[in-house]
């Protein structure tokens, strides 16, 4: 049974389909990578698995239990954290509290102090920050912090939107290092993309969304055969509605 | 010199009820991007509250009168906010709207629409009397209960764990949802609190006043607004800010203006108002690096 199981997913803004019949799963240990252009829904997919956008038809499960109509804030209590794209870090607020409100969902206060500080070891740039303003870091900073806040919550899952997102190549390395290291580790991984190239070395497994439906799953080298990738990507209408 | 500290005085505690005010309306915007103008009413309720417990004892009329007001604050986010959360801003709007005529109404239907005199705390009316200068003690409780609360909310919001939640909801409500902040919980926060400071700011407003009446909290509500804007919306600072430059406009206008304009003080204060937007629309205390929230 897969840990993530989403199937047939539909979302609607208004009168725009953005996901017409997604389906996905992951297994546990898994790292799986989401590719398309942009406005293929990628985002989209992720804010319903997440609760964050409420879906229309369709159904995603978690470790066998439905999600279904569960606020953001229960689903990320099943173990699942959402680094988002742009990263989403509460400016205003300091690197720490930034990091602490990542253990909101927490009881164990001697656990969160000790993850604080194994967080800081591991990202040492937010313990030298970690009374700076978060908007104060640069891009790959915050990237960091985006996914140490994130995993201050003990997640079973990470779904990641954009990672690399306006960070320079040698940072992305640095971000996708921290990922496939996490991956090692055991934690099961998500990540949605728009540049292909990013994902083809890391994911075990890839999907190519377009137009709000799959348009191909396999593994990460049917990225590298040109033409499938051309047809998947540009297809017959690249802008969400069928031809 | 005497005069000058008179009017600093008043301009302090004006600025504070003001303020009280603006910081009750802008807790709940931060949050939910609510203009909450039923923050008047909470305030009208509280003032009638007291006079019909006060009979027995102060102290009490005064515990038993916030308590109702925060209350009313959640009840009200209950049975008529919470339906209409996700709703656009126009519709919650206009909720505000209805809640806030429909409270009015209430208390017309009950206690009438002339005004009541009602004499509270008698005692703060008196001054304290330092050489020459003499401040009503009034002004002095409302300066420090403020001080207070304002510390005290400081406090809550910087150093407790929910505090930080809370600030979190009002910079990004998604992304603190999606991290584990319960939305329903936070909200119900912020409308206990707006509900606290409203029951405080009817405390002072009826010792102040001396009279009650159904539409006592509508123009204090207008200017908690506008005091909300001025500050910038969405900023907690500013909003406290702006209702402390709202009340010392208000006071200088007041002492400053020929007596005959002095009925026409408000259409002068509005003014200033309109002068500052003019010249920044992103309000007084907003700095660069507050965005719009998409």
């Amino acid at each position: 049974m897969s840990l993530l199981a989403v199937d047939d997913l539909a979302v609607r803004y208004g009168p725009i389909a953005a996901l017409r019949g997604v389906s996905v799963a992951v297994e546990e240990g898994e790292f799986v990578g989401v590719v398309g252009p942009n406005g293929a829904g990628k985002s989209t997919l992720l804010f319903a698995i997440t609760g964050a956008v409420r879906a229309e038809a369709g159904s995603v499960s978690f470790d066998g239990q439905a999600l279904s109509g569960l606020a953001p804030e229960d689903i990320v209590r099943r173990g699942m954290a959402l680094v988002p794209e742009g990263r989403e870090l509460f400016g205003e607020l300091t690197v720490e509290e930034n990091l602490r409100l990542g253990a909101t969902i927490r009881r164990d206060r001697g656990g969160v102090e000790a993850d604080v500080r194994a967080q800081m070891e591991a990202f040492p740039i937010l313990a030298e920050r970690r009374r700076a303003r978060a908007e104060k870091l640069s891009g790959g900073e915050q990237q960091m912090l985006a996914v140490a806040r994130a995993l201050m919550g003990r997640p079973r899952m990470l779904l990641l939107d954009e990672p690399s997102l306006g960070l320079a190549p040698l940072i992305t390395r640095q971000v996708y290092e921290t990922l496939t290291g996490l991956n090692r580790e055991g934690m099961t991984i998500l990540v949605v993309e728009q540049n292909p190239a990013r994902i083809i070395d890391v994911a075990r497994r890839v999907y190519v969304l377009r137009s709000g439906r799959i348009a191909r799953s396999g593994p990460p080298d049917i990225l590298s055969r040109r033409e499938e990738l051309d047809e998947a990507y540009f297809g017959f209408d690249e802008h969400g509605r069928d031809a | 010199m005497t005069t000058a500290i008179q009017v600093i005085v008043d301009a302090l505690s004006v600025g504070s009820l003001y303020a009280l005010t603006a910081l009750g309306i802008g807790l709940i915007f931060g949050i939910m991007r609510l203009i909450n103008f039923a923050h008047g009413e909470f305030v009208m309720i509280g003032a009638y509250m007291l006079m019909a417990i006060v009979a027995q004892y102060e102290p009490l009329a005064i515990i038993v009168a916030m308590v109702l007001v925060v209350v009313l604050a959640l009840f009200s986010e209950r049975i008529a906010f919470r339906p209409v959360r996700n709703a656009s801003p126009t519709t919650m709007l206009v909720t505000s709207f209805a809640v806030s005529y429909f409270l009015q109404y209430l208390f017309v239907m009950i206690y009438g629409a002339r005004p009541k005199g009602f004499e509270f705390l008698a005692g703060l009316a008196e001054p304290f009397v330092i050489g020459t200068i003499r401040i009503p003690k009034l002004n002095v409780a409302i300066v420090a209960v403020t001080i207070v609360l304002l510390a005290g909310l400081a406090l809550f919001l910087t150093r407790s764990r929910f505090g930080v939640q809370m600030r979190a909801a009002a910079l990004n409500f998604r992304m603190a949802r999606l991290l584990g902040v319960r939305a329903d919980r936070v909200i119900a926060v912020a409308f206990a609190l707006s509900g606290i400071l409203a029951g405080v700011t009817a405390i002072f407003i009826t010792v102040q006043g001396g009279t009650l009446s159904p539409g006592m909290g509508v123009q204090l509500a207008l200017i908690g607004f506008v005091a909300t804007i001025i500050g910038g919306m969405g900023s907690l600072i500013g909003a406290v800010l702006g209702g402390y430059f709202i009340g010392v406009v208000t006071v200088l206008l007041q002492f400053g203006l020929p007596l005959e304009m002095r009925p026409y003080r408000e259409a002068f204060v509005f003014a200033a108002v309109i002068l500052v937007l003019l010249a920044r629309p992103q309000g007084l205390f907003r700095g660069a690096e507050a965005r719009e929230r998409v």
